[in-house]
């Protein structure tokens, strides 16, 4: 690429830190190519190396070393975490709980569980995104097993009650599963205070390598988990295979800087954010997908009277999610925008915007300056946005409810 | 995303006949599409003796639906109304190379042009 292209895009993932990178190199460099499960030097070497990443990790979210289980990533997590829990506790019951605006792999994951027999519950969100914890709390019964709550959305950064809803699902006896893979680095991720059995991690969105995530899950948990893979009982019999040394080393290495980076990386994420919404609020008719306690490396809003189509062709490839990487791969419209009742036409006039630790303001500028002339060039002969700008209201326009557009001043 | 045809990003980069023309009282109006459906094209036809003089376009949709109503537009001006009249959305899509799926959009704009050279029935009040 010849001409720089800003980067808001730190929420489908991240750049290795070059701190993490020095890391992984070290490790392949210093022959730490032993299997972790040899018993002889080299594998012992290696191991060593594992342990102290997975001490890492563990200290970064608060909890032991023994209850961090390596996986491929979050969704590989997720499935684990959903799909474990309720095979392995099938004979207690097998009704589970999720929410409509969970990631893909916990809601694959549930799809899946309902072809087994299982009972499957998708909670709606209200049109801001959130779960209220009374909501969850009614459905629970005495044979739920699981409920699966994200803590961070990873399409419009809305952070869900963790600890309120952790109560409820413990109160019935069934096990709380957090996705919290948008969350490291972005929240404090404390697992004691989240009240989460299980949790979900990956190493790709906090600046460390991809293919390497992990599971929490509790210690007490061990034999309540059922796992997806066989062969060498490695992981605690959870996840079998070779560790893959550098990635977990990666990990590690990732999840440590999280202690010493978060609070420059939360500064300057506000900062931006409210560059970012000020210039919107500015530009008039754009309407925030989500709440605005979300957490500050995420931005999803809506851009009325223009297509989405029309919209990503002028924006000259900026690297910027429309609705959520994971749908815009398939055309359809976002499931999270859908849940939270965003007509279909201006969840497609959305984009994420995400920011990073190595994000700067000029790349800021230039995508606000890009995407404000895009919107501004569309709107002139927009007839939606003429029809606006002469009284009509959004949600005559759309003909379905939507949101107050971003304040000015 | 769709590969667009040269000629629907000359069209959609730089719109012929593009906003509502002042004074579009003096105008025939025509309406296509649907907000939903996610294409619109409203088109202002001014006719003087048998021929259309001025074209213009508003539009809400992927970049070909842009693009057929600019190139309608640059089509329409000056041109006799008998071949306005003849003109269909195929020929739209085949003179823009739209894509299979894409030549709804080049229908909508025949539509509007429909309704315009219709002359008086009242444009729809979708909007």
């Amino acid at each position: 690429m010849s001409e720089h292209v800003p980067y808001l895009d730190n929420a489908a993932t991240t750049p290795l830190d070059p701190a993490v990178w020095e890391r992984m190199r070290a490790c392949l460099e210093e022959g730490l190519f032993g299997n972790p499960a040899s018993a002889h030097s080299y594998g012992v070497a290696a191991a060593q190396a594992v342990e102290s990443a997975r001490a890492q990790v563990a200290a970064a979210i608060g909890a032991e070393p023994g209850e961090i289980v390596w996986t491929s990533g979050a969704t590989e997590a997720n499935n684990l975490a959903v799909l474990g829990i309720a095979r392995a506790n099938a004979k207690r019951g097998k009704h589970v709980i999720s929410v409509r605006t969970e990631h893909k792999s916990v809601l694959e994951a549930c799809a899946r569980l309902e072809q087994e027999g299982f009972e499957v519950e998708l909670l709606a969100v209200d049109r801001d995104g959130r779960l209220p914890p009374e909501r969850l709390a009614a459905t629970l019964r005495p044979d739920t097993v699981l409920a699966a709550v994200m803590l961070v959305n990873n399409e419009t950064g809305v952070v869900q009650d963790i600890p309120a809803i952790a109560e409820h699902v413990h109160a019935v006896g069934a096990l709380l599963h957090v996705d919290a893979a948008q969350a490291a680095g972005r929240l404090s991720v404390d697992v004691n205070l989240l009240g989460a059995d299980t949790l979900a991690l990956s190493a790709h969105k906090v600046y460390g390598p991809k293919g390497i995530g992990c599971l929490f899950r509790r210690r007490r948990l061990r034999r309540r988990i059922a796992p997806l893979m066989w062969g060498g009982g490695h992981e605690d019999g959870l996840r079998p295979g070779t560790l893959a040394t550098h990635q977990v080393v990666g990990m590690g290495a990732a999840f440590e800087r999280i202690h010493a980076c978060q609070a420059e990386d939360r500064r300057r994420a506000e900062a931006y954010r409210q560059r970012m919404l000020t210039a919107f609020a500015e530009l008039g008719g754009v309407v925030l997908n989500g709440r605005a306690d979300g957490v500050p490396h995420i931005l999803n809003v809506a851009f009325a009277g223009v297509h989405g189509e029309a919209l990503t062709a002028s924006l000259g490839g900026l690297a910027v999610s429309q609705g959520s990487a994971c749908s815009s791969a398939s055309g359809s419209p976002s499931h999270v925008l859908r849940a939270m009742a965003v007509p279909d036409q201006l969840a497609a006039a959305s984009l994420r915007l995400s920011v990073g630790r190595f994000t700067r303001e000029p790349e800021v500028e230039a995508a606000v300056e890009r995407i404000r002339g895009a919107v501004q060039r569309l709107r002139a002969f927009s007839p939606l946005w003429q029809a606006h700008r002469r009284g009509a209201s959004l949600s005559a326009l759309y003909q379905q409810p939507v949101a107050e557009a971003l304040a000015h001043g | 995303m769709a590969e667009w045809s040269p000629a629907v990003l000359a069209h959609f980069e730089r719109p012929r006949g593009a906003g509502r023309p002042d004074g579009a009282v003096a105008f025939r109006h025509g309406r296509g599409g649907w907000v939903k459906k996610g294409a619109v094209v409203e088109l202002w036809l001014r006719c003087e003796q048998e021929r259309v003089v001025e074209a213009r376009y508003e539009a809400y949709g992927c970049p070909a639906t842009i693009a057929s109503a600019s190139w309608l537009c640059e089509y329409l001006s000056n041109r006799p109304i008998e071949q306005a009249r003849a003109l269909t959305g195929l020929d739209i899509a085949g003179a823009l190379a739209l894509p299979p799926e894409k030549i709804g959009v080049a229908l909508i704009a025949e539509d509007a042009l429909k309704q315009a050279l219709d002359g008086d029935k009242a444009p729809s009040a979708a909007l």
